[in-house]
């Protein structure tokens, strides 16, 4: 390797020590997660032997009967059909708002498109979707479809905001470079404009993520459905069953964390490759 | 093997011929009466230039910020237009995107998620030609301007003088007549600075490129160009222009050092100042 090769970019690279050094669990970083731990530890304690008036137990319940009803839950498999039921709307609500956010992106890329579409779009942002539940109904039945379609409709914004935020970043003085190289429209969109997007499809996929199971679980409360999470949540509030119900909302709630841990760590791998994310 | 004689067996695309000097005949560039206004502006970014690059000849643009060096560069790329005058290369209008011309910016273009191996493949790819072909022609490249070993690695794992040579071999590659240089090596140390100089100019010794260099470095202008406008501002004109009366190619480090860079230096820093001033 040349003497030239930076240092500052050798840390960028697997395996340099200064990386390792830095990666290496230290005893700081064991202490955060026992201070972490502990502080858990006692807002569980608080939450479960406080007196009966602090905590509104017939909302919130207690640690202990969540951990039980969680238990119940996983036992009978309600957990486990109802997190696929909701997964595979998300999943379908993901796939369709990414590719409508996308294109319509770079539709109101071109300075026609915008003035076209830029309005439209802006307007039905603003319009409050939750309203749209009896007209997705009225449309669509009571279906499945109508979850996606709901669903879709507010992630697709999150797509379509980060795209033309990507566009809107390009780099003047590559695209000319590239022009002058010959470039085509279609190929400077190939091999600059798109690839240039990527962590901003990774930045609006770690907010769509959560967004898409939030409404979701929102659609089933309001759109009947066999399962889902939202089903089981309504069932347990229907009842009276706080525990089931927070055991049902923060399992959503560590979904959501832990997918949200997962696209930040692969975003966080992307930029470092690349350069222009944070090492350290 | 010199860098000329491998640049050639490397086929670089350039002149078969050594390069000796400008040609006496043919014209590359020619800014005839050219001003610029930015909208409807009173004062002109430039006013009045005329300007004519022979073919093969390494014209340097110094002067102060502000005075329209880098505007000039643009006009000549297409990516601006004059308010006046006309701009032509190899005597035919620019009134689009110029394809005769490279441009090497302070700031590279390199594309970030691209090996340097592919970054300067790029002119090829855009082309058409085929994977491996390319590679093989752009490793080529890479090895002569020194960072062969590193065609693997992505521009920030370089240092900018290594990110500046993969520029150049992305631009030997893009087959351009026409280099426009736009502070290229300002950001690089003193040391490597000179050997990008030394490089340039013994491609230009293989190429006999046309070459329009601006920078801010009075020192670099007179070891690099055949020719040196000093540009004044408020509006953006020539000032001064003067001849560098020593052949190319020069040993850059050495030449510095001679009694004709010294007085070109002299009455050159004396035209600058009064630019400075005015």
């Amino acid at each position: 390797m040349s003497t030239e090769l930076l240092t500052g970019a050798d840390t960028a690279s697997a395996g340099s020590p200064v990386r390792r050094w830095v990666r290496r669990p230290g005893r700081r970083s064991l202490s955060v997660a026992v201070a972490r731990l502990l502080t858990a530890f006692a807002v569980l304690l608080i939450w479960q032997y406080s007196p009966q008036g602090v905590v509104p137990t017939i909302a919130v319940s207690r640690p202990l009967p969540i951990i039980r009803s969680f238990g119940h839950l996983v036992r009978t498999g309600e957990l486990f059909s109802g997190t696929w039921a909701t997964a595979e709307q998300v999943l379908y609500s993901l796939v369709l708002g990414a590719l409508i956010g996308v294109v319509l992106a770079i539709l109101t890329w071109a300075p026609i498109g915008r003035w076209l579409l830029g309005p439209l779009i802006s307007a039905s942002y603003a319009i409050p979707k939750v309203g749209l539940i009896s007209f997705y109904i009225l449309l669509l039945g009571v279906d499945t479809k109508a979850h996606v379609v709901f669903v879709t409709g507010f992630v697709l914004f999150a797509y379509y905001f980060a795209v033309r935020d990507a566009f809107e970043d390009l780099d003047r003085d590559k695209l000319t470079a590239l022009r002058l190289m010959g470039a085509s429209r279609l190929a400077l969109f190939r091999v600059y404009v798109l690839p240039s997007a990527v962590p901003y499809l990774f930045t609006a996929t770690r907010i769509a993520v959560p967004l898409a199971f939030a409404s979701e679980v929102f659609a089933e409360l309001e759109m009947p459905t066999a399962t889902g999470l939202g089903v089981s949540l309504e069932q347990a509030t229907d009842s009276l069953d706080a525990s089931t119900s927070m055991a049902i909302a923060l399992f959503i709630v560590l979904i959501g964390y832990l997918l949200d841990l997962l696209i930040g760590a692969r975003l966080r791998r992307y930029t470092e490759s690349i350069g222009t994310g944070l090492v350290l | 093997m010199n860098d000329s004689l491998r640049l050639k067996s490397a086929g670089v695309p350039g002149q078969d011929q050594p390069a000796t000097g400008p040609s006496e005949h043919e014209v590359a560039i020619s800014l005839d009466d050219v001003s610029l206004r930015f909208g409807g502006s009173s004062t002109a970014v430039l006013d009045h230039i005329d300007l004519t690059v022979m073919k093969g000849e390494i014209l340097v643009v110094i002067g102060p910020s502000g005075c329209g060096k880098s505007t000039m560069l643009n006009l000549v790329s297409g990516t601006l237009q004059p308010t006046s005058g006309s701009v032509t290369c190899f005597g035919s209008p620019v009134s689009g995107l110029n394809h005769n011309v490279a441009y090497m910016t302070q700031k590279d273009t390199l594309l970030p998620w691209r090996t340097a191996l592919d970054n300067a493949a790029m002119p090829l790819e855009l082309k058409g030609m085929a994977r491996a072909e390319r590679r093989a022609r752009a490793r080529e490249i890479l090895d002569l301007v020194g960072v062969g070993h590193a065609a693997g690695q992505r521009p920030h794992q370089l240092s900018g003088g290594m990110r500046s040579r993969v520029s150049l071999a992305r631009a030997l590659l893009s087959d351009a007549a026409i280099f426009l240089m736009d502070e290229p090596f300002s950001a690089i140390d003193a040391l490597q600075r000179v050997r990008l100089q030394q490089m340039l100019v013994d491609l230009w010794a293989a190429t006999s490129k046309t070459m329009i260099y601006v920078t801010h470095d009075l020192e670099e202008a007179i070891a690099l160009g055949h020719r040196v406008i000093v540009m004044g501002r408020n509006p953006g004109r020539i000032a001064v222009e003067r001849t560098v009366p020593v052949a190319h190619p020069r040993n850059v480090a050495l030449f510095r050092n001679t009694d004709e860079a010294h007085d070109r230096y002299s009455e050159l820093w004396e035209s600058l100042e009064r630019q400075f001033d005015s």
